[in-house]
C-alpha cells in the first residue's frame, strides 16, 4: 500500500513537471491582431493535412441524431458524447477519427440549429483540448457562438494567447472579473500570461467565496512557474488544509492530493540545494522500469561526489545506469538531466530517487 | 633442418596426435575456437537495442553454421516436414565432402568431437578405471539411433535434434555455460528458472562425459547418429585411407586413432524444430525458454514465449535468422512486427481498473512504447452527476485490446507481472496474458504477414463500417463557407 502510494507520489510529480515545464517553454510567439486573425482565417478554412488519410469510422450502435440530450442509461456505443468521452478522448490513437466522426455529424444534422452549434462548439472543443490547434479552435467556437451556442472566453482567450496577440486575450478577459470555473483556469490563464499579481488577487476572491482548495492550488502553481518556491509552498499548505463550502467533493479531494504531490515535487526538485547536505552516503528508491531501482547517492563538501545504483531489476540499457548517474555528477542537479534514450524510466526512476534521498538528508539537516 | 626438429618436438609435447597430424588439429582448434565465439559473443544478443541491427553487424559469419554443417540434422527436417530446407544444400555440400574425406567432419569440424578430445586429454585418459577400448554390441548403438530418428522422420516426427551431434552440444551449452555467462555480465537474476526440462537435458551432459571416460571419443563411436550417417556415406566413398603394405607394424597409429577406425582389423512439436536451443540464445532477456515436459515427451526442449518473464523485443528478429531448419521463420523486422504469434487478453476480475481498485496504465504505456498501440484505454465505472454528465475524476481508465494491432509479443504480461506481481505484489498473476491458438495467431510458412494483416483490416472494415466513403465528409461543408 505503501508503494502503491509513492507510485502515485512519483508519477504525480513526474506529470506535475513535466506540466510546468511544457508552461514555462510555451512562451509565444507574438503576432499582431491582424496576424492572428489572418491564422485563424488560414488555417480554419483549410483542412488538416490528416484529414484524408483517417477514414470515418465509428461503431454501428452509435446513434447518429446525437440529440442534445442523450437519452436513457449510460451507453457510450449509443449516445455520441459518451462515445467520445469514453472511448475517444482517453486514446490519442482515436483523436482525429473522432473528430471526423463529430465533423460528419455536424454536417448530417446541420438543419436543426441547436443541434450545429452544439457539434460545432464539441469540434472547437476537440481542436483545442486535443490536438492544441488553437487557430482552428477559435474558428470553430466562432461559429457555434454564430449559432447560439455558448463559448467559454476564458477558453478563447486562452487561445489567443497561445496564438501570440495578448491585446486580445486580455480584451476577451475583460468579460470575466472573477474565477467562477472549477478548477481555476482564469488564475492559471493570468498566471501563464505572466501577471502574477491579478492571479493572486483572483485566487484569494476564490478562496473567499468558497472554493479555497482549487484556489490555493492554482496560485501556488501560479507562484511555482514564477519561481517563488517558498511563496508557492505556503499556498499549497494553504490548499491542503482548507476546508470548502462549495465545490465539489471529487475536485476538492483531487486538488489535496495535487497540492501535497507539488509540495514534495518542489522540496525534492526545486529547492534541493546540495550545499546544504551535510556530507555522508544517502539511499533512497524508486520504482523503475522492471521494479524498486535503489540509489546511494554520496556528498562531500556539499557536492554530489557519487551517485550509485545498489540494486535494480532491469533487464536492459546498462548505460541508463552509468550515464544518468554521471550526469547528475557532472551537473550537481537532477534538473534539466537528458533521459537516456530507450531507457526513459531508468533514467527517471534514478532521478527520483536520488531527489530523494538528497531532499530527505537536507530535510534531516535543516531539522537538527 | 634443426627448426623443424625443434617444431616436431614441440609438436610432441603437445600430444602424438599433434606430431602425426598438426594440420587436423589446427583445424579442430579453429573450429571450436569459432564455435566458442559464435556461441558467447556473436550470439550475445545484448549491447544494443537496436537487436537485429546489431545481431547483423556482428554475424559476419552465421551463427547457425556448424548446425547447418550437421548434415542429419537437415536431412530428417527436411523428411519429417516433407519439405525442402534451404540447409539441404549444405548438408549436399557436406556429404559431398565425406565421399572424399570419410568422416573428415568428425575429425576435424565437429566442435562436439573436439571437446570429447580436450575432455579425454585433460581427464578421460587419467582415470582408467572404467576405460574399454574393447569394442562391443553397443558400437552398433549408432546405426540403432540413426534407424530410429529416420524412421521417426518418415512417420513425420523430428527426433534427430535429440540425439545428433551439433543439436546436443548447443543444447548442452545453452543449459550450463549460457546462464552462467548471464549471470556473470548482467547479474544472475535475470536466469531464468529451471523446469524438469533443463535437469535432464544437464543430466545427459553428465551422462555424455561419463561415457567419454569409457574410452576415446566413445560417444562418437558407438552414440552419435551423426556420425553413423557419415559412417553410412562411407559406402559410396570415392577414397579412403588404408593401412599399405609398408606398416612396420609399430601400433602407434592404433594409440593415435580416437575412433577405433585402426583396430585389430577396424503433436504437437513444431514439425521442424530439432531442439538445438541456438534461438535461446540470441534471444535478448530469454523470451524463448525451452519446454519441459508439460506439452508432452515431443515438445521437449523446443522453444516456448515466456512472456511472464519477458516479451518479445520489437527490434529484434535474431531467432528467425539463426534458425537453422527453418522452425522459425526468418522475417525481416517489419514483418516480424507484423506476424501475430498471439493475442493478449485481459482478465477484467482482476485489472486493477476495471477491478475497480486503482488506476494503472502499465500495459497501454508498454504497448504504446514498443510501437503497437494495441492497447487502448475505456472508461470504466464512471458516475453520472443529475445532469446526466459524467463525474470528472470518477471510475478509471481501463485497457482494452485491439485484436486489429496486437501482435501477442508478450511485453504487457511483463510489465503486469514485473509491477503489479512481483514488486508491489497486489496480484497474484498478471492481469493481461498472451494467448495463442487458431483465431489468435498467424503462422503462415509463406508470404508477407504485412500483405495478411492488410487484407485482415479491409475484411473488417467492410464489416465493421456502417457509412461513408474512406474520406469521410468534408471539412468544411459549403454551408459554412
Amino acid at each position: 500500500m505503501r508503494l502503491a502510494r509513492l507510485v502515485a507520489v512519483v508519477v504525480g510529480i513526474g506529470s506535475l513537471c513535466a506540466g510546468l515545464c511544457d508552461a514555462q517553454s510555451q512562451t509565444p510567439a507574438k503576432r499582431t491582431r491582424a496576424e492572428v486573425e489572418a491564422l485563424i482565417r488560414q488555417m480554419g478554412t483549410t483542412q488538416p493535412d490528416w484529414w484524408d488519410s483517417v477514414p470515418l469510422a465509428y461503431p454501428p450502435t452509435l446513434d447518429l441524431d446525437w440529440p442534445l440530450r442523450d437519452n436513457g442509461p449510460w451507453d457510450a456505443r449509443r449516445n455520441v458524447g459518451q462515445y467520445l468521452w469514453d472511448v475517444v478522448n482517453p486514446n490519442p490513437d482515436r483523436w482525429r477519427e473522432g473528430i471526423k466522426l463529430v465533423n460528419h455529424l455536424m454536417i448530417r444534422n446541420k438543419d436543426d440549429r441547436a443541434k450545429l452549434a452544439s457539434s460545432t462548439e464539441t469540434l472547437g472543443r476537440m481542436f483545442h483540448d486535443l490536438m492544441e490547434d488553437y487557430a482552428r479552435a477559435v474558428f470553430w467556437w466562432r461559429i457555434a457562438a454564430k449559432y447560439g451556442g455558448y463559448v467559454e472566453p476564458i477558453d478563447l482567450a486562452h487561445c489567443y494567447w497561445i496564438l501570440g496577440c495578448r491585446e486580445m486575450a486580455v480584451e476577451t478577459l475583460s468579460q470575466v472579473p472573477t474565477d467562477y470555473t472549477r478548477h481555476g483556469a482564469l488564475i492559471k490563464l493570468w498566471a501563464d500570461m505572466g501577471d502574477i499579481d491579478k492571479a493572486l488577487k483572483l485566487a484569494e476572491e476564490k478562496a473567499s467565496a468558497g472554493m479555497p482548495t482549487v484556489a490555493y492550488l492554482a496560485a501556488g502553481d501560479a507562484c511555482r512557474l514564477a519561481g517563488r518556491y517558498e511563496d508557492a509552498l505556503a499556498y499549497y499548505r494553504k490548499a491542503s488544509a482548507a476546508i470548502d463550502a462549495q465545490g465539489r467533493e471529487g475536485d476538492v479531494k483531487k486538488g489535496k492530493e495535487r497540492a501535497q504531490a507539488s509540495i514534495e515535487a518542489i522540496q525534492l526538485f526545486d529547492m534541493l540545494d546540495v550545499a546544504k547536505v551535510p556530507d555522508g552516503a544517502y539511499t533512497a528508491d524508486s520504482i523503475a522500469y522492471a521494479g524498486p531501482l535503489h540509489v546511494e547517492v554520496e556528498v562531500k563538501g556539499g557536492k554530489i561526489q557519487a551517485v550509485r545504483v545498489t540494486k535494480h531489476q532491469e533487464k536492459q540499457f546498462y548505460s541508463a545506469l552509468t550515464d544518468t548517474a554521471k550526469q547528475i555528477v557532472a551537473r550537481q542537479s537532477v534538473k534539466g538531466v537528458d533521459a537516456v534514450t530507450g531507457a526513459t524510466m531508468t533514467s527517471e526512476a534514478i532521478l527520483n530517487a536520488t531527489a530523494k534521498a538528497l531532499a530527505g538528508a537536507m530535510r534531516k539537516a535543516g531539522g537538527s | 633442418m634443426s627448426r623443424d626438429v625443434g617444431l616436431a618436438r614441440t609438436l610432441k609435447i603437445l600430444g602424438p596426435s599433434w606430431a602425426a597430424s598438426p594440420v587436423r588439429r589446427l583445424i579442430q582448434t579453429a573450429c571450436l575456437v569459432g564455435f566458442l565465439v559464435l556461441f558467447f559473443w556473436v550470439c550475445w544478443p545484448y549491447g544494443s537495442k537496436q537487436y537485429a541491427e546489431a545481431f547483423g553487424a556482428r554475424e559476419i559469419v552465421d551463427a547457425e553454421l556448424f548446425l547447418v554443417l550437421d548434415p542429419l540434422v537437415s536431412v530428417t527436417t527436411a523428411i519429417a516436414s516433407r519439405m525442402p530446407v534451404w540447409s539441404l544444400v549444405v548438408a549436399a555440400g557436406v556429404i559431398l565432402a565425406s565421399l572424399l574425406l570419410p568422416r573428415a567432419f568428425c575429425g576435424y569440424v565437429c566442435p562436439l568431437g573436439t571437446l570429447f578430445d580436450v575432455f579425454d586429454w585433460l581427464l578421460g585418459k587419467r582415470v582408467r578405471l572404467l576405460r574399454s577400448e574393447r569394442a562391443g554390441w553397443w558400437t552398433h548403438t549408432r546405426y540403432c539411433l540413426l534407424a530410429v530418428v529416420m524412421i521417426a522422420a518418415v512417420c513425420g516426427v523430428l527426433l534427430s535434434g535429440f540425439v545428433a551431434a551439433i543439436p546436443v552440444l548447443t543444447r548442452a551449452m545453452l543449459f550450463v555455460p549460457s546462464p552462467v555467462q548471464m549471470g556473470l555480465r548482467k547479474g544472475w537474476y535475470l536466469v531464468p528458472p529451471m523446469n524438469a526440462g533443463h535437469v535432464l537435458s544437464i543430466s545427459l551432459v553428465a551422462l555424455m562425459l561419463g561415457l567419454a571416460s569409457l574410452g576415446r571419443r566413445f560417444w562418437c563411436r558407438c552414440v552419435c547418429p551423426t556420425g553413423a550417417f557419415f559412417s553410412l556415406c562411407n559406402l559410396l566413398r570415392l577414397r579412403e585411407r588404408r593401412v599399405t603394405e609398408k606398416c612396420v607394424r609399430c601400433g602407434r597409429c592404433v594409440d593415435a586413432c580416437a575412433f577405433g577406425a585402426i583396430n585389430d582389423d577396424f503433436s504437437t512439436r513444431p514439425l521442424n524444430c530439432a531442439s538445438c536451443r541456438t534461438c535461446s540464445g540470441v534471444c535478448p532477456n530469454n523470451v524463448l525458454q525451452p519446454a519441459g515436459f508439460e506439452h508432452g515427451f515431443n515438445a521437449l526442449w523446443t522453444p516456448k514465449v515466456v512472456a511472464d518473464w519477458s516479451g518479445c523485443e520489437p527490434s529484434c528478429n535474431n531467432c528467425g535468422q539463426v534458425c537453422p531448419t527453418g522452425a522459425v521463420r526468418a522475417l525481416d523486422l517489419e514483418e516480424k512486427r507484423a506476424a501475430r504469434i498471439g493475442l493478449a487478453q485481459i482478465d477484467h476480475g482482476i485489472c486493477l481498473p476495471h477491478a475497480g481498485r486503482e488506476a494503472c496504465q502499465l500495459c497501454v504505456d508498454e504497448c504504446r512504447m514498443a510501437g503497437y498501440n494495441a492497447i487502448e484505454f475505456i472508461r470504466v465505472g464512471g458516475q453520472v452527476d443529475e445532469n446526466g454528465l459524467p463525474v470528472e475524476g470518477s471510475g478509471y481508465l481501463a485497457p482494452i485490446v485491439r485484436e486489429d494491432r496486437c501482435v501477442g509479443c508478450g511485453l504487457c504480461q511483463m510489465r503486469c507481472r514485473g509491477i503489479n506481481v512481483k514488486s508491489r505484489h497486489v496480484l497474484a498473476g498478471s492481469a493481461i496474458r498472451v494467448v495463442a491458438g487458431p483465431g489468435r495467431e498467424d503462422r503462415i510458412v509463406s508470404g508477407s504477414y504485412l500483405a495478411l494483416n492488410e487484407e485482415r483490416a479491409r475484411r473488417r472494415q467492410e464489416e465493421k463500417r456502417v457509412e461513408g466513403a474512406p474520406g469521410g465528409s468534408d471539412y468544411l461543408p459549403d454551408f459554412l463557407k
